[in-house]
């Protein structure tokens, strides 16, 4: 099991703990939890393992973090290995903030891309626009209504000519650039 | 008796103390979910301060245990003839 899998069990395994919490309605404190592996059936490690088969090798290596993080403590000594545990207030904690963190990132819902065909460099967002065409031509026709005088409107839009024909700016807007220039009348 | 203790607000998966907020002195409201500047993990803000009540309920006990062992000790060695 690698580092993220570990995690993503940890919350499983956390998330299992506080629905078990909440099903009963008390605070933390007022469930423990039995995880040893040879024990009746309607223990929690069986319970657990119905909706998330795990070995229970595997298993071990989850709840050791769980109880090194402090996710989970011993309530009582003796008993099994994982006998007599609870979650925690952080614990808990994690369980909640992971739920959320799910439903937000559900509630996003699909982002629909659909075919993309790019020669230069494109960028790809959710909910976003880029038109720098657009904004360029528009503080051209700002620079052209501004009150200047016709030296100064010329040398500003000499100078936004020199920053589109730039090598880096050609580089990153690639052929935009010479469509860029003929719209903007440069 | 006097004792004091900073409690800091802690991310719950990487237990750092910064957190990534519009400014220094924005309240996050209940429910709402704060981000760690250092692992970038989304806290659910009410199970941050339930954290730290647990650990200043926790301080508050240790310093009542600790204050009523000294008086038991003072007790104890005013009354030895």
């Amino acid at each position: 099991m690698d580092r993220e899998e570990k995690e993503k069990w940890i919350d499983k395994l956390l998330v299992f703990m506080n629905d078990e919490v909440d099903n009963y309605g008390h605070g933390v404190k007022a469930i423990t939890f039995n995880f040893s592996e040879n024990i009746e059936l309607d223990e929690h490690f069986h319970l657990f393992n119905e909706n998330n088969p795990i070995s229970f090798e595997n298993f071990s290596q989850v709840m050791n973090i769980c109880i090194s993080r402090k996710y989970v403590r011993f309530s009582a000594m003796g008993g099994g290995r994982y006998d007599w545990l609870q979650l925690t207030e952080s614990g808990q904690g994690v369980a909640i903030s992971s739920l959320k963190q799910d439903k937000s990132l559900s509630e996003l819902g699909d982002i629909n891309i659909g075919t993309l065909n790019s020669n230069g460099v494109a960028q790809i967002g959710n909910n976003n626009v880029l038109n720098i065409e657009n904004m360029l031509i528009n503080l051209v026709e700002q620079i052209e209504k501004s009150d200047a005088t016709d030296d100064e409107k010329k040398q500003a839009k000499s100078k936004l000519k020199a920053f589109l024909e730039h090598p880096v700016t050609k580089t990153i807007l690639g052929a935009s650039v010479g469509v860029i220039l003929a719209k903007m009348g440069l | 008796m006097a004792a004091e203790k900073e409690l800091k607000l802690k991310c719950l998966f990487c237990f750092s103390t910064d957190f990534i907020l519009p400014d220094e002195n924005y309240q996050p409201q209940p429910g709402e979910m704060i981000q760690c500047s250092n692992c970038g993990k989304l806290n659910d803000y009410d199970s941050l301060m339930r954290v730290v009540e647990k650990e200043s309920d926790d301080f508050i006990q240790k310093e009542a245990d600790k204050f009523a062992k000294e008086i038991e000790d003072k007790l104890n060695k005013s009354l030895k003839f």
